[in-house]
């Protein structure tokens, strides 16, 4: 009982890590980054390679955040900014993006599954139960990458431009805010928090080109839930993350790992504004 | 003559191949403040969408203070000091006053010396900051959008419809607040008005639209100016 | 009609020569692109023709490969269990596409909402196909299996014949009345509603249909390549479909058959040399299309692009439908009761009570903000208000969506032009009577039945002599009169008009005036209509309804309300004094 508790709340930080720079892309711009899973996997690459040149695990974060952040700034400038207007144009212009970057790094690093070591190994004794040290270090990076999140956003004068921006783009215009270097901004920042949830869940898993795409997904329904507010993206990734975790120990994992996009999909249809206000 | 603040020349402007603005032509100077009456959907409020560039003429030129603004997106002109006060939809409900009134400026280094202003025109909103825009009276909202759009000290402000359904205490102090605005401060307004009173209050002169196009103008001081008006908007 | 049957023959007996040109890897390659081939069609149909930008036809294409690979697998090849695999191959098919039809499409679904449940779709039977141990071969998929006794000759041929038949039937089909009800579902749903069409339920069939095409390609890939795996059914093979889509040219047919031919043979000769390069590229194409050529690479290549495009040349006659008796004017043609909304806490409308009768042309006037548009919602979408009733013609609209409100002889004309931006204005009209009669599946009618109401617009703003213009290019004033003559086109008894005069000239202005009476005295239509212009509303009007803040405050004759001093007081601002 309390092994499974600490599941979910370790699946639900890692759902909520992973989703978070998707879901501030979509407030901001209204279009959903298909490119995200690509970001991921660029992510995991660049912890891979930090672990290759033989520095600390830990260099392997800012690494990813960077490699992230620099490629969806280009991204934003070149594909993204001339489909603005045209949503669902740029719902597959971001797919193709995110096939030409699984593409380049297959090109770079071939097609095989890698392994990346973790920062912090073993277990440690939690109300008598032995649970991975890891595991719960995602938990502390949630908080941070959330608690992060919520200061930008509420504390400073740029996240209160892009609050003005995602309620009411035209009148933020009209006071002088610039909200393409806004869109600039988040997409860049939403891309560099995509790559830093992928070196943050590769020591869970391997490394391979493909291995955003199933992350992708998850995160895209549960952005889709959560409208644009952070704290709905907590609750949808503690309670459907939650539902994924009984299913998959309950039943079998294939179904589990059906639960997010299933249940999200009907909540939809049921209450289209899901778990938003 | 000095430069007028605004000029537009020949504009036409419009939604999609609809005309709704047509062939309009008209000046405002520094500290003077252009009253523009018409009913409603006679194409006032598509004319200041038009000057601040949230639509692109058809036709026609769009001048601020000398400079062609023609192909500036709607946030250069709000940052070079035209400030637009729209009538539907124009305060971030969900924000806080201070937050809303900090969107009115560049730098929040300079709240302060704004803030100061606020207090002189709208001493309430100063001991309110905290409170939620959204839970402010009709009135008060009202209040706190000329506020913001005076944060910028903006040599050009456009106010569309203030005094809608405002009773008539607001909007007496609104009528002193633009007016100073205009004498004191030398700022040129555009004031888009169905409420006669008022315009005449406040106005040095008055533009009146029908189908878009200029059907009546001259000074607001002229003892004919209020049955003209009144001609042209009859009920 | 007899060109597409020559060019269908033609392609046919090239298929058959080529059978014997062919090496045989070539042929089994070719066998394969045919089938995607057909599956990218109905993604075009569904995506070029209809806007629902769907990843899920991988989806079908999978359950009936799979269907054709269990049916043989369980039971061998003879020719009862073809016949039966090919009969569950539709069956299952289509049964998911209404799941998803129905999870997708409903009044006031999004666009994105339809799209990602395409996406859920092909994930849940991969992993579906994944769990499934022996009986689905889990993650290799199934093998071995026996299948009907055919040279591989011959299924290329068959895959071949499958694909000319598909595109034939498509072609036939968007070029028909039918067809172009797709586009106008595409370029204006909510018009679709309002005239009467039930846009959800047109878009689950077409969908099924489109799934069991996908599911008979499915089922020949199964027979002719003798594996199945759970990637046909995956959401990555969906996307490919809409990049070869994208490519090859959304909206054509012929583009995206031809697209997925070359990507997919070049594919195969290229992935054993340059595996990763090749898809490289193909991202890198797609990307430079999506940005700078939205209508794809081969019509952006062939000048002929009139050739390719679909598109029907002839211009029907204009008829007169037989004239029904004018409604009595003695029963009740609108009647509301205690009618409010409000969104949350705040209270848009209240208490509004008034009731209209045939021959009446009530005017609702009011400020900005008085609830004028919202109470025209409410009129014709049971689910836009929070209380009261609203009857039409004595019928209760209870919580029912448009489509139905219509059908009690409901007719609205929004307040911006609402027309289909790309069909003519004979289509923009044909649509219009596609309530009435439902349009043929096959060919385009040569000519148009409208009522008198109808075409008395059309005569009187010339857009009788422009049948065969692009919608898109008419004037502001045409748009709006081709609005109203589509309206018209459902011979409403009640007709809702939210500021038919914006943007027109005065002259235009003076010329609907005298419609909406002649409407209102000759035809004895019930007419309620928003309206700024006071000048407008005295002329035209018997009887205006004020409102202000979300209150009815008045209700009277012209003369009652323009010496209403109330009414000065609200809606001019200019008594204040």
């Amino acid at each position: 009982m309390l092994s499974l508790s600490l599941d979910i709340l370790t699946t639900a930080a890692i759902l909520f890590t992973v989703a978070t720079g998707l879901l501030i892309v979509f407030g901001v711009m209204k279009i959903v980054n298909f490119a995200h899973g690509a970001f991921i996997t660029l992510g995991a690459y660049a912890g891979l390679v930090a672990s290759q040149l033989g520095l600390s695990p830990w260099f392997g974060l800012p690494l990813a955040f960077i490699a992230g952040a620099a490629c969806g700034a280009l991204v934003e400038r070149f594909v993204v900014r001339p489909l603005y207007g045209r949503p669902l144009d740029a719902i597959l212009a971001t797919w193709g993006l995110g096939i030409i970057i699984g593409e380049l790094l297959t090109l770079g690093f071939g097609r095989e599954v890698q392994f990346v070591g973790s920062p912090l190994s073993g277990t440690i004794d939690v109300l008598g139960e032995a649970y991975s040290v890891y595991r719960l270090f995602l938990v502390l990076a949630a908080l941070i990458v959330g608690g992060g999140f919520a200061w930008l956003l509420g504390a400073t004068r740029l996240g209160l431009a892009t609050r003005a921006v995602i309620m009411n783009e035209d009148l933020a215009r009209g006071l002088g805010i610039n909200a393409g270097w806004v869109r600039f901004i988040t997409f860049s920042l939403g891309s560099g928090l995509a790559g830093l949830a992928g070196a943050l869940i590769t020591p869970l898993s391997s490394v391979d080109p493909n291995m955003g795409v199933p992350w992708l997904l998850n995160a895209f329904m549960l952005v889709m839930v959560s409208g644009a507010s952070l704290g709905a993206l907590l609750a949808a990734s503690l309670v459907l993350g939650g539902a994924q975790v009984i299913i998959s120990s309950m039943f079998s994992p294939i179904l589990g790992g059906l639960t997010i996009v299933v249940l999200a999909a009907l909540l939809l249809r049921i209450r289209p504004k899901g778990f938003a206000r | 003559m000095s430069t007028p603040t605004l000029e537009i020349a020949g504009l036409t402007s419009g939604y999609g191949a609809a005309q709704v603005v047509r062939d309009v032509s008209l000046q405002v100077g520094p500290g003077e403040v252009l009253a523009l009456l018409g009913k409603n959907g006679m194409g006032k409020s598509t004319l200041l969408r038009t000057v601040m560039g949230y639509l692109k003429p058809q036709s026609g030129r769009i001048r601020v203070s000398g400079t062609d603004i023609a192909g500036a997106p709607v946030h250069h002109r709000a940052r070079h000091r035209v400030a637009y006060a729209p009538q539907e939809r124009a305060l971030f409900q969900d924000l806080s006053v201070r937050d809303n009134l900090r969107l009115g400026l560049a730098h929040d280094r300079e709240l302060p010396a704004a803030l100061d202003r606020v207090r002189a025109a709208f001493p309430f909103l100063v001991d309110r900051l905290s409170q939620q825009a959204g839970t402010l009276s009709g009135g008060e909202q009202k209040m706190l959008l000329v506020a913001r759009a005076l944060m910028t000290a903006p040599s050009l402000l456009l106010v569309d419809e203030v005094t809608e359904g405002l009773q008539p205490s607001v909007v007496d102090r609104l009528a002193t607040v633009l007016r100073q605005a205009a004498v004191q401060d030398g700022r040129a307004t555009l004031l888009v008005e169905q409420h006669v009173r008022f315009a005449l209050q406040v106005a040095d002169r008055y533009v009146v639209l029908k189908l878009g196009a200029i059907v009546a103008t001259g000074s607001t001081h002229d003892s004919d100016a209020r049955s003209v008006i009144e001609e042209q908007l009859r009920v | 009609m007899t060109r597409i049957a020559l060019a269908a023959v033609l392609c046919v007996a090239a298929i058959i020569a080529s059978a014997f040109l062919f090496d045989t890897y070539t042929v089994n390659i070719l066998t394969r692109s045919f089938l995607f081939a057909a599956v990218a069609l109905t993604v075009d149909l569904l995506w070029g023709y209809t806007g629902f930008l769907t990843f899920g036809q991988s989806a079908f294409f999978g359950v009936g490969a799979y269907a054709a690979a269990l049916c043989f697998n369980e039971f061998g090849a003879s020719p009862e269990i073809v016949a039966l695999s090919l009969a569950c191959a539709i069956g299952a098919a289509g049964l998911l596409a209404a799941v998803q039809g129905w999870l997708s499409f409903y009044h006031g679904s999004t666009p994105l909402y339809a799209s990602v449940v395409s996406l859920v779709v092909p994930v849940v039977v991969t992993q579906l196909l994944f769990s499934g141990g022996t009986f689905t071969g889990s993650s290799s998929g199934l093998t071995g299996y026996d299948v009907p006794d055919l040279a591989i000759e011959s299924w290329f041929m068959l895959a071949g014949m499958f694909l000319v038949a598909v595109t034939t039937a498509g072609f036939i089909f968007v070029r028909s009345d039918a067809g172009r009800v797709l586009v106008a579902l595409r370029d204006n749903e909510a018009r679709c509603a309002y005239l009467g069409l039930r846009t959800a339920g047109l878009r689950i069939v077409l969908l099924v249909v489109t799934a069991g095409v996908a599911a008979v390609a499915g089922w020949i890939y199964a027979g002719s390549s003798g594996v199945v795996a759970p990637e046909l059914a995956g959401f990555v093979f969906g996307t490919e479909l809409v990049i070869w889509v994208a490519l090859g040219g959304r909206g054509t047919l012929l583009g995206p058959v031809f697209g997925t031919l070359l990507i997919d043979l070049t594919s195969s000769y290229l992935s054993g040399s340059l595996p990763f390069l090749w898809k490289l590229l193909l991202g890198v194409a797609f990307i430079v299309v999506i940005v700078a050529l939205p209508q794809g690479l081969i019509p952006a290549m062939t000048a002929r692009l009139r050739l390719l495009r679909p598109r029907r040349a002839t211009i029907p006659v204009l008829a007169a439908t037989p004239a029904r008796t004018a409604p009595s004017a003695d029963h009740v043609a609108i009647a509301l009761q205690d009618v409010a909304r409000s969104f949350g806490t705040l209270s848009v409308l209240q208490g509004i009570t008034f009731s209209a009768r045939p021959g009446e042309l009530v005017s609702l006037v009011g400020p900005n903000g008085a609830g004028k548009t919202t109470l025209m919602r409410c009129l014709s979408d049971g689910s836009e208000r929070s209380a009261g009733t609203v009857a039409i013609n004595g019928h209760d609209i209870a919580k029912l969506p448009p489509h139905r409100c219509v059908g009690f002889g409901l007719g609205r004309k929004f307040q911006t032009a609402n027309v289909f931006d790309t069909l003519s204005v004979a289509e923009c009209l044909a649509v219009a009577r596609a309530r009435r009669s439902f349009p043929s599946p096959l060919r385009s009618a040569g000519s148009l039945a409208l009522p008198d109401a109808a075409l008395a617009i059309l005569r009187a703003t010339g857009l009788d002599r422009a049948l065969g213009t692009q919608a898109s290019l008419l004037s502001h004033g045409q748009k709006q009169a081709l609005e109203l003559a589509m309206v018209l086109a459902l011979e409403p008894s009640v007709v809702l008009l939210d500021e038919p005069t914006a943007g027109l000239t005065l002259q235009e202005r003076r010329h609907i005036g005298g419609v909406l009476t002649e409407l209102a005295t000759t035809h004895g239509l019930c007419l309620l209509l928003v309206e700024h212009d006071l000048d407008f509303v005295r002329e035209i009007s018997s009887r205006v309804v004020v409102l202000h803040q979300g209150r009815l405050v008045l209700d009277g004759t012209v003369a009652e309300v323009v010496s209403s001093e109330l009414v000065r007081t609200i809606y001019a601002g200019a008594s204040h004094a």
